[in-house]
């Protein structure tokens, strides 16, 4: 390692590598997986969300090369993962214990991010369904914002479901080669950050296989303007309904002064959509930390409405790193799964792999050979997901059409 | 002779003869509407009857069912007992079905009940004469209902606890439809206090919030009322006219999708955008100005569950009732609110209460609901 003072952790070179293809927004270093980027990425092993969490993530992010270097003096974006309704649980597990992103992994990069001197933080989220304030948003889930608030000099919340706090939305372009869409609308949080931490769950999703810190993003976009009801001339003024005529099923295009998708003839089918969109967000608002909260998660899904197979699961994991792809990918492995594998594979049976987009599109490898992991081995910290399901998923495996083709031709 | 508190109403069957007043003992009932003949009809100036309610639970498909959330409209008269209470606290208070629509007569009584009225039972004549001629299922129903009706006897000392609640609605209830909005702010779980604008004693303390709903402007003292609660710290939300009427109102604080909102002395003044016209969002954004925060317990799953709850002598009840009628798939779970030492719960089926285990999540106590299938209580001890 870098460092011969700090064992365990990279050289300034070697974190700025890594940090470059996300802030440099998605540049096309690459069309393939062996040029594509690479950058540490930091696994521990943590078992509950008491106060080991800030000492587990203090260290982790030693162990990428420091956090002052990425937050001091700087406006954060923490995107957490809070989809589906607050009172909407598994059973009854509290929501941050199965499908949000947990208050106190939360709390403890905030507290962090503080320390390592960052100028203000603010917590980021489309809510789902509606325009309330983020920390009421918060209180239905039963949990009580003021401790985020207070875990750093300058907290802020933000539902990014609708204009917010602002008077406009900011578009953000797809850099380069755009899948699906061109840009994107966004709340202007997202244009103001000068850091983007996207705060994920590890969890398995219905539509893309995985939903890590790179699908996480897919709920930045508000539903005012990719809505189910959204104003099909201008954005409404409230988020009516979710994302999924506009971005899984394309029957209807954003509201006009949106950018509508590239090309309305490509498939009409969400596991080849979905994919593809979350790369073309990522792309237009990169990424620049990505943590992953698989302390307690559930496997089978993304939320308590997928279904019966789904079950509560305690893998003790947090994982984070410097590029989203590579992060996504050591957390794929430690659910279990292959990062390398295609559509038709597990966890990508019935969806193209939004790894492998991601990484085509230059982002960074998912190759585990190309990634060198700090901390815990992947092998002593992996948590296999399947086996946890109540009931193998019933759906056929694949179809037989296989959409990556496109793409590489 | 029994008091009129003490009634326990039913409409008598045209189809049963005297002989099945037998089927009446050992149950609640006991006063008839419409009696066999030999007996006195009930003084009815002594009771608050409402009458043609909606049968509850969730209305006959007709297209035209969803409600503004996009979730299922509930029918439900918690509010008619509450609002008749509010006009007269002595008097007790009789819910009338228009039309019986399901045999789950244990539904109509728990949502009478849950705020503390009777439903004048009604069976429908089917059930009536198959209670009449021994029939098992007619005879369940009838069954469940008295048991039902003995058990809200039994805890009849709940309905005169007071409501938890941080908002205060304030109108004639004359104006605006105020089944719509009392019904609403029941259904997102508001804990609210009725007061009538022309009450003689008008006291804000314990709220947060008040809701002046009319709008036609108040009489000077209520407006001053109001105006002294907002000042000092609380939150004032008053349609146009009447916000126009309050002096020395500050600066803009906040401002939301249909609200602006002024800081007024300690507190604040919310003023709509545009005229309420539709109140579920006048329920919505009374309950999001106040504060999720001042909720009086928080359900998760909870489906159609709605809840009642009330305090006094060092405890807290907590009622739901399930407006679907049949046991919840979900796993519901409640965190509670306030102090809380002990819970014990029961529902129609388990009337004896039991012990509930306390659950501590991060800054929170949490208690796990059984499924239940239409009505259960939870005591809380703080």
């Amino acid at each position: 390692m870098g460092n011969p003072m700090c064992p365990g952790r990279m050289s300034r070179r070697r974190l700025l590598a890594g940090m470059g293809v996300a802030a440099a927004g998605g540049v096309l270093r690459a069309q393939g997986s062996p040029m594509a980027p690479t950058a540490p990425v930091a696994v521990a092993k943590c078992s509950t969300y008491g106060p080991e969490v800030t000492a587990t993530l203090d260290r982790m992010f030693d162990q990428l090369g420091g956090l002052g270097r990425i937050v001091k003096g700087k406006t954060v974006a923490i995107k957490v993962n809070l989809t589906g309704l607050p009172t909407m649980r598994l059973g009854y597990a509290p929501v941050e214990s199965t499908t949000y992103t947990h208050p106190a992994v939360i709390g403890a990069a905030i507290h962090l991010m503080d320390r390592a001197g960052a100028r203000r933080i603010r917590l980021v989220e489309c809510a789902f369904l509606t325009a309330e304030p983020l920390a009421e948003f918060m209180l239905r889930a039963g949990w009580e914002p003021r401790n985020l608030a207070n875990a750093g000099a300058r907290v802020e919340f933000e539902n990014t479901n609708f204009l917010g706090s602002y008077k406009s939305y900011a578009r953000l372009m797809v850099p380069g080669r755009a899948l699906l869409f061109p840009g994107f609308d966004f709340n202007r949080a997202y244009e103001e950050c000068d850091v983007m931490v996207s705060m994920a769950k590890l969890k398995e999703h219905a539509t893309a296989g995985v939903t890590l810190s790179i699908k996480n993003m897919f709920g930045t976009t508000p539903c005012t303007i990719y809505g189910d009801q959204a104003g099909e001339n201008e954005p409404s003024e409230v988020p009516r309904g979710g994302r999924g005529r506009v971005f899984h099923a394309g029957e209807r295009p954003p509201s006009k002064g949106s950018l509508p998708e590239l090309d309305p003839t490509t498939p009409r089918i969400d596991h080849y959509r979905i994919p593809r969109v979350i790369v073309d967000i990522v792309k237009a608002r990169p990424v620049h930390l990505a943590i992953i909260d698989g302390i307690q998660s559930m496997a089978g899904g993304e939320g308590a409405w997928n279904g019966p197979q789904l079950k509560a699961v305690s893998p003790g994991i947090l994982v984070a790193g410097t590029n989203a792809v590579t992060t996504d990918a050591v957390g794929t492995a430690l659910m279990g799964f292959d990062p390398m594998a295609e559509r038709g594979t597990a966890p990508f049976e019935l969806c193209d792999s939004t790894l492998q987009l991601a990484e085509m599109q230059g982002l960074g490898t998912r190759d585990l050979k190309r990634i060198e992991v700090v901390g815990t081995p992947i092998k002593d910290a992996v948590f296999p997901y399947r086996p946890h399901w109540l009931r193998p998923r019933q759906e056929k495996m694949g179809t037989g059409t296989n959409f990556l083709p496109r793409e590489v031709l | 002779m029994k008091l009129a508190v003490d009634w326990v109403p039913m409409e008598w069957p045209a189809a049963w003869d005297t002989a099945k007043l037998e089927l009446l003992r050992g149950t609640a009932v006991n006063c008839l509407l419409h009696g066999p003949a030999g007996f006195e009809a009930p003084a009815m100036e002594q009771v608050t009857l409402i009458p043609d309610c909606p049968w509850p639970g969730l209305p006959p498909r007709d297209g035209s069912s969803a409600g503004p959330t996009g979730n299922p409209w509930i029918d439900a008269n918690g509010w008619q007992v509450r609002l008749a209470k509010a006009h007269d606290a002595q008097k007790p208070v009789w819910l009338a079905s228009g039309k019986v629509e399901s045999a789950n007569y244990a539904m109509a009584a728990a949502d009478a009940a849950m705020c503390g009225g009777r439903w004048v039972v009604k069976l429908d004549d089917q059930v009536a004469a198959g209670v009449a001629a021994g029939h098992a299922d007619a005879v369940k129903a009838w069954k469940d209902l008295t048991l039902a009706l003995g058990f809200f006897e039994k805890h009849r000392e709940w309905a005169a606890m007071e409501p938890v609640a941080k908002l205060a609605i304030v109108s004639d209830f004359k104006e605006m439809n105020p089944g719509e909005l009392l019904n609403l702010a029941a259904r997102q779980h508001v804990g609210y206090r009725i007061v009538l604008k022309d009450s003689h004693a008008i006291s804000f303390a314990g709220m947060e919030a008040v809701l002046y709903a009319d709008d036609q402007p108040p009489a000077k003292p209520l407006l001053a009322a109001m105006e002294a609660f907002a000042r000092e710290g609380g939150l004032l939300m008053a349609p146009r006219p009447t916000a126009e009427l309050v002096s020395a109102v500050g600066p803009v604080i906040d401002t939301q999708i249909r609200t602006v909102v002024h800081r007024l002395g300690k507190g604040r003044l919310a003023v709509p955008l545009k005229e309420w016209d539709d109140p579920f969002l006048l329920a919505s954004d009374a309950h999001l100005l106040m504060s999720y925060r001042h909720d009086p317990v928080r359900l998760f799953n909870a489906g159609l569950l709605i809840p009642y709850v009330t305090s006094g002598a060092g405890r807290t009840v907590v009622q739901l009732v399930n407006y679907v009628g049949n046991e919840s798939a979900n796993f519901v779970s409640m965190a509670v609110q306030t102090v809380c030492r002990a819970a014990r719960w029961c529902t129609l089926e388990t009337p004896e209460p039991r012990p509930l285990e306390l659950h501590r999540e991060a800054g929170r106590i949490e208690l796990r609901l059984p499924p239940f299938r239409t009505y259960a209580a939870i005591e809380i001890e703080g």
